[in-house]
């Protein structure tokens, strides 16, 4: 195999490099972020020297090409790249970026399956701009597949691409913020830069196969997609509620940021407050998936196994669950401590006053309400069916913090408009609800496992006849004879 | 008087991104209405039109050109002003969507201050 490149190739890395800049560009710009890539050398390889690099998990963009470069290559990011790029996409709070950048699975990364593919799309996006502008005779690149995870036992299924296909790869490091670097890299097929035929008749057969089939078979990629498609739309749909919550949050967040070097002392407090309150919607949903999610990765099969949801609600999970708990703390088992009283039921603990609101409300009026009925959370739905749920953090999370009179000085028209962002897209979407009959020891668990702080409870029909918030929980244990107030918690561990 | 939105794209993602490039870029609107599909798109539209539609190209079943012609057929819609969005940057394929009844377009990645642009003459 020859290693040197011919002119084509050399112009073709000259484009990629400039293609994935003017991505990066593209990104930093969307999303307020400072994302660089720097080019590596260059490589010919095959598939064995791409496993090499990505290891055991790649998201791989397939790019459709014709007119000066015919047929299919490859936008490949490694583990920390899809993961960090995804999360920030929609927007998860930078501790969780970090550790699914580190571990994050398989299925974690189906969740995120649609930000993922639309992160190629706009990296085909930006290489089409670049190529089109650039390079003589470019047709068009279309992103025909996104295949996430382990894409090298069978690549031939996986990504379309034969184990003994010669590739150029031009690998990248790409940075963003202060995230870990990651790896990124362009591979092209070697037969992608061979001359198109002049005419039919010159090298019908070599040619032909290798546009057909390959055709064919990016038609047929939707298939081995699926791996990561079913989960998709409901679960990304659920977490991106939950990224929702924090969303106006964050781009205040950034300013609060920025005038904090002009200005120094007042925007110190609201960027730790703007960022509390991001952390308090934020992190419960998160960290409960995660959890029920590695438990998955564990057992294998992630790709089985539907979404998140109803991932937590399988008999497996709760297992699972429970062996992590035995394993931590055996004193813990649900159900075994005597502390807690076992006969009271959600039916006796819940407060009967709902709140109702719609989703089309502004976050002014649900302010509004909330103060008026002294309530901290408001249910939005109709005919007493939960569709969401808000509370008054989520509503703080919401608003800007230069709305507060001690920052009146800075505040801008932008900010009040905050208050009129609607419920529908901060509110916490599905809701998990309970039955009147849950015990204390599954409101607590459920509270604890999915970062819940109030559950409304429901009817048969699905209709909400009261709410229990942590405060509830509180007062019942307070309550019982056998749980003492009295005392503190030891801070540190005698010493033995 | 605010103008009411709506955006079709077939990535959640792409949606909630598009509407908070939206936010960020100053534009108030009355209403906001999202869709996943062309189907929706109309069915929506159908019940209530809007006055700015933000409409992405490549989308499965129903493609964004194919949306704008069906739009344009809808009487109510008459004066709904349409603004691709898209990774297309391919000038043939522009062309051909503004002549066949779109109004603008906004090529992905894009930043607060290109909705800005495109979008502010259409907001009086
Ligand atoms: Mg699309």
């Amino acid at each position: 195999m020859p290693e040197a490149q011919t002119e084509l190739e050399f112009e073709i890395i000259e484009l990629a490099t400039e293609s994935l800049e003017t991505f990066c560009e593209d990104i930093s710009g969307m999303f307020d972020i400072k994302m660089e890539c720097t080019q590596q050398q260059f490589t010919n390889l095959d598939v064995n020297g791409l496993k090499k690099t990505f290891k055991k998990f790649a998201a791989v963009n397939t790019v459709k090409t014709e007119g000066a470069l015919n047929g299919v290559f490859y936008l490949i990011f490694d583990k920390a790249g899809t993961f960090t790029l995804s999360g920030i996409v929609v927007m998860l709070p930078e501790k969780r970026i970090i550790e699914m950048a580190k571990k994050g699975s398989e299925s974690e990364a189906e969740n995120l399956s649609d930000s993922i593919r639309e992160m190629g799309n706009l990296l085909v996006g930006s290489w089409d701009r670049i190529f089109r502008e650039n390079l003589e005779g470019h047709g068009h690149f279309t992103q025909t597949n996104t295949f996430i995870g382990n894409p090298w036992g069978k690549p031939e299924e996986s990504i379309q691409l034969d184990s003994s296909e010669e590739l150029l790869f031009i690998p990248y490091e790409i940075t963003i913020g202060s995230y870990q670097p990651f790896n990124c890299g362009v591979a092209f097929p070697k037969s992608i830069f061979d001359k198109k035929p002049e005419t039919e008749d010159e090298q019908p057969a070599a040619e032909d196969t290798t546009d057909t089939v390959e055709e064919e078979k990016t038609e047929d990629t939707t298939e081995p997609d699926v791996v990561s498609e079913p989960a998709a739309p409901a679960d990304t749909e659920a977490k991106e509620e939950t990224a929702e919550a924090k969303e106006p949050a964050a781009p205040e967040d950034t300013k609060t940021k920025e005038e904090t070097t002009e200005t120094e002392e007042p925007a110190a407090p609201a960027d730790a407050e703007t960022k509390e309150e991001t952390a308090e919607t934020e992190e419960p949903a998160a960290t409960a998936d995660a959890e029920a999610k590695e438990e998955t990765t564990e057992t294998e099969e992630p790709a089985a196994t539907a979404n998140a949801e109803t991932k937590e609600e399988t008999p497996e999970a709760n297992v699972s669950e429970t062996i992590q708990k035995m394993a931590q703390s055996p004193a813990d088992l649900p159900g075994e401590n005597t502390l807690i009283p076992s006969n009271l039921t959600a039916n006796e603990l819940m407060q009967t006053q709902i709140v109702w609101g719609t989703a089309e409300d502004s976050v002014q009026q649900t302010l509004t309400n909330m103060q008026k009925a002294d309530a901290g959370y408001i249910l939005i739905g109709k005919d007493q069916i939960p569709e969401g749920i808000i509370s008054k953090s989520d509503l703080n999370g919401a608003v800007s913090p230069y709305l507060k009179p001690i920052f009146a000085k800075w505040r801008r028209p932008l900010d009040d408009a905050t208050l009129q962002i609607k419920i529908k897209w901060i509110m916490t979407r599905p809701v998990k609800t309970i039955k009147p009959d849950t015990t204390l020891n599954v409101i607590m668990d459920t509270m604890r496992q999915f970062g819940n702080r109030c559950l409304p409870v429901t009817d048969e029909s699905g209709k909400a006849i009261g709410i229990v918030t942590v405060f509830d929980v509180f007062k019942a244990l307070t309550n019982n004879p056998n749980f003492s107030t009295v005392g503190t918690t030891p801070q540190a561990p005698a010493l033995a | 008087m605010a103008k009411s939105l709506m955006i079709v794209d077939d990535s959640a993602t792409m949606r909630k991104i598009i509407m908070r490039t939206v936010r960020m870029s100053g534009l108030e609107f009355s209403r906001t209405e999202e869709a996943g599909n062309g189907n929706e798109a109309l069915e929506k539209l159908n019940a209530e039109p809007v006055e700015i539609m933000l409409c992405d190209i490549n989308m499965p079943e129903m493609s964004g050109s194919e949306l704008v012609k069906k739009v344009r057929e809808l009487p109510s819609c008459d004066d709904t002003k349409i603004v691709m969005v898209s990774t297309e940057s391919s000038q043939e394929i522009i062309d051909d969507l503004l002549a066949n009844g779109a109004n603008g377009y906004i090529t992905k990645p894009f930043t607060p201050e290109k909705f800005q642009e495109k979008l502010a003459p259409f907001m009086n």
